[in-house]
């Protein structure tokens, strides 16, 4: 069995594999078999008296040394997955937010306000006053107002990001359930807090404690994504081209790898100043700068920069032999990077003070002289492909065509081009008469355990045929743009008959001259949020909640403590989610029962375990029906007793 | 070579096996202990003699069956093979290390390993005991014992 879809990257794992070095498929089946306690949640470490482990096939009910049960075990261990996944997010948006009060008080020459409209349109979001208030205080404002979310001490009050943000009705279930929050950093300490020995063994309030952090990790995220279109600029379509073939034999390659804007965009900044460097090594293209990860998401969405692979490929940019410096920020670096990059003339370079990796050269970016420091980095590339050995180069030809950008305000403007009084309207009406049967948004990582995009790309093929519109994020989206299916040709290829109608429509409507793209790429992971606020749109719009709305999320290659968090706001949003692996909690069928069905009579959305992608997009699929027979639109489902009619 | 009247030997209910590999552990705790005072770090390398496998369904442990007409007792051209109530040991002074029983192993569980003895390193096969030593005083051997949710069994 393959380990890729994507054949371009299995043909460089049989490269790797030629020259004995482990890659990331190696390292697990060295790991097997992995260990069942730890599969399941049941395996506690939380105190020094453990640890403790729960043996699920004991007769008697089996208890920790303190006495612990399974659901207790599972839900902490969980809902410290979430407080992880939210620390993740939330510093991100904290280091962007606190970038865009330095541009208020005039403390950086490196940074500015890219994007007046989007700052002004925050500010009206959040209730700020406009009028009067010229840019730069404003973005003050802005800036004041993100930053109160990680600091508010009055418990009463919710998060600005999160009651601006939502639909009422939604917000006033989560009020009643008493699970909004006031404080992102206080929900991540109140998580650890309660976890600790002998505090809360109530597995309920435990998954109750995890949603409420979830939604911190939603508004640190629309903290992140909104204040980085600030600084750097929304989104527009974009066309530029996926997979590693993007990688040239005649510049120096230079990948950007990670996730935090702040440090890529001044990395391409520089890049563009020192081409003639480049030029003068050897090097007739100059450089060429590919995204890795999500940082490849926010590049490429902002700057058409092209995408060299996603998350379980990233060893295999090395492997071509032709990347000369690969520079890493923060999260889903593999620290195995290091052991590759040392094996080639790559340059790997870590820039951020809370991840380092042993041996690596670090030079810091973030302070005022980032931008020497960033001319530095980009000199250590070019001194790297002089070393670049062209016997070892094997850069596949594979490159497809993706046109990205699709923020939520781009798609906005796409629609008003036919309709500027109501822009909406032309994407409802087609999800009302039919034509789109519904929308999917796929997020999420790739995992060791899934053969790589294969889930991805199966389960979008299905969902197309059956006019289901597919939004992605993430790793996802880089999956899609790696193995073609965010172009035109996608679209006349894999949708089906009525949203190809609508799709070609729309395209030649918006000036494109071709079909839009079926799979459309509204970011990276942290962006998930924009398909939020698309989805609010519609739902205040038509006046009803998310829950309601045909729409349906999917991970089915979720790996990290990011995507659990994620999942688990999603849900708490009333939005179901598809994930392709069952999370850690098997061993309590008190939480598995509560993820997977009571969480939908709370918060309306649940998660639905389903690791086959034909049986999920089926799923998917019914889910949709279900929905539209709810907002009374026509149903494959017979509405007098619910049961499937058509398939 | 004192070893108690009625062996109990192993028996495993793969369902219940977690992949934890706690009995690998405990199997080479037990030999550390073993030779602890005979070696320093660095002189043996020490491998479990009950090995987790993993095939696709899940994970399963193999271990020695003590066969009655066991490959590794009849293809050892030293005769180092012992068999005391059923159990099959080796004696260290007979071994050579040449590594034929490793291989006719149908379990896969005869490892070879190395040893430093009076300043010369010497290979020797090292198998399954059933831990003589620990059931002499009444334990249990060491990897059913570590085993958390007993899916291997003493019968
Ligand atoms: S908290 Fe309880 S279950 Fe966890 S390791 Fe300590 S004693 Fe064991
Ligand atoms: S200790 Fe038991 S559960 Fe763990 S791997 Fe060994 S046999 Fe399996």
């Amino acid at each position: 069995m393959n380990d890729c879809y994507n054949c371009s990257d299995q043909s460089l794992i049989e490269k790797a594999e030629s020259e004995k070095i482990d890659l990331v498929w190696q390292r697990y089946e060295k790991m097997k078999p992995l260990c069942g306690f730890g599969e399941q949640g049941i395996c506690c470490r939380i105190c020094m008296k453990g640890p403790c482990r729960i043996n699920p096939f004991s007769k008697k009910r089996s208890v920790g040394i303190c006495g612990a049960s399974a659901d207790t075990i599972v839900a902490r261990n969980l809902v410290r997955m979430i407080a992880s996944g939210t620390a993740a997010h939330s510093l991100h948006g904290k280091e962007v937010a606190k970038t865009l009060m330095h541009v208020a008080r005039g403390e950086t020459a490196i940074y500015s306000v890219k994007d007046a409209i989007k700052l002004r349109s925050i500010a009206q979001k959040l209730n700020i006053e406009t009028d009067g208030n010229d840019l730069i205080p404003l973005a003050g404002v802005v800036a004041a107002s993100s930053l109160m979310d990680y600091s508010r001490m009055d418990d009463e009050e919710i998060c600005n990001w999160l009651k601006y943000t939502i639909p009422d009705a939604r917000l006033e279930k989560l009020k009643k359930l008493g699970i909004t929050t006031s404080n992102i950093d206080g929900s991540i300490s109140d998580i650890m807090a309660r976890t600790h020995v002998g505090t809360d063994a109530d597995a309920v309030n435990i998954l109750l404690a995890g949603l409420r952090c979830a939604l911190a990790d939603y508004s640190g995220m629309q903290v992140a994504t909104n204040l980085s279109d600030v600084l750097f600029g929304t989104p527009q379509p974009v066309v530029s081209q996926a997979s590693l073939g993007v990688l040239r034999k005649d510049a120096v390659n230079i990948a950007i790898h990670g996730h935090n804007p702040l440090l890529s965009e001044i990395i391409v900044d520089v890049a563009y100043k020192m081409q003639a460097e480049a030029v003068a090594a050897g090097a007739t293209y100059g450089i060429n700068i590919v995204g890795v990860c999500c940082t490849g998401n926010e590049v490429l969405l902002r700057h058409g920069i092209p995408l060299a692979t996603n998350y379980l490929s990233q060893e295999l940019a090395i492997i071509t032999g032709a990347l000369d410096a690969m520079i890493v920020d923060v999260q889903c670096i593999m620290p195995s990077l290091a052991k590759v990059s040392a094996c080639y003339h790559t340059e790997l370079i870590t820039t951020m003070p809370d991840a380092k990796i042993a041996g690596v050269t670090h030079i810091e970016l973030g302070s005022g002289d980032s931008l020497k420091k960033a001319e530095l980095i980009i000199r250590k590339a070019i001194d790297a492909y002089k070393n670049r050995d062209d016997d070892r180069l094997s850069i596949p030809a594979e490159k497809n065509k993706v046109i990205a950008g699709f923020s939520a305000e781009a798609i906005i403007d796409l629609l008003g081009s036919i309709n500027s009084e109501d822009p909406l309207s032309p994407l409802i009406e087609n999800i009302v008469n039919g034509k789109i049967r519904g929308i999917v948004l796929f997020a999420g990582c790739n995992n060791v355990k899934v053969k790589q995009d294969h889930n991805f790309v199966t389960m979008a093929q299905k969902l197309l045929k059956h006019n289901i519109l597919i939004l992605a994020t993430g790793c996802g989206a880089g999956a899609f743009a790696k193995n073609a299916l965010m172009n035109s040709e996608a679209t006349e290829a894999y949708a089906g008959d009525t949203l190809k109608e609508v799709l070609t429509f729309l395209g030649f409507e918006a000036g494109l001259n071709a079909p839009l793209p079926p799979v459309l790429h509204m970011g990276s992971c942290v962006d998930n949020v924009r398909s939020v606020d698309l989805a609010v749109a519609i739902a205040n719009r038509l006046g009803v909640d998310l829950n309601q709305l045909p729409l349906v999320a999917s991970a089915p290659e979720l790996m990290s403590e990011k995507s659990i968090s994620i999942g688990s706001w999603v849900v708490t949003l009333g939005i179901p989610l598809h994930v392709g692996l069952a999370p850690p909690v098997t061993g309590s069928s008190l939480v598995t029962n509560v993820l997977t069905s009571e969480l939908k009579n709370i918060v309306d959305g649940y998660f639905m375990v389903e690791e086959d992608p034909e049986e999920a997009a089926d799923k998917i699929i019914s889910i949709i029906e279900e929905k539209r027979l709810g907002l009374n639109l026509d149903s494959s489902l017979d509405s007098a007793n619910n049961i499937e009619v058509l398939s | 070579m004192c070893i108690p009247k009625e062996s109990k030997f192993l028996a495993v209910d793969a369902s219940q096996c977690m992949g934890c590999r706690n009995c690998e552990l405990a199997c080479c705790t037990r030999k550390v202990e073993h030779y602890g005072n005979e070696a320093k770090p660095g002189d043996i390398r020490i491998m479990p003699n009950i090995i987790i496998g993993h095939d696709g369904n899940g994970s399963k442990p193999a271990f020695c069956r003590h066969c009655s007409e066991a490959f590794c007792e009849k293809l050892c051209p030293v005769n180092a093979t012992i068999k005391v109530n059923g159990v099959i040991l080796f004696d260290k002074t007979k071994c050579n290390g040449c590594g034929i029983c490793e291989q006719a192993c149908p379990y896969g569980v005869i490892t070879i390993g190395t040893f430093k003895i009076n300043e010369i390193t010497k290979k020797l096969a090292t198998k399954c005991d059933l831990c003589i030593d620990r059931r002499i005083n009444d334990e249990e051997p060491a990897c059913y014992a570590a085993c958390p949710t007993k899916a291997l069994a003493l019968i």
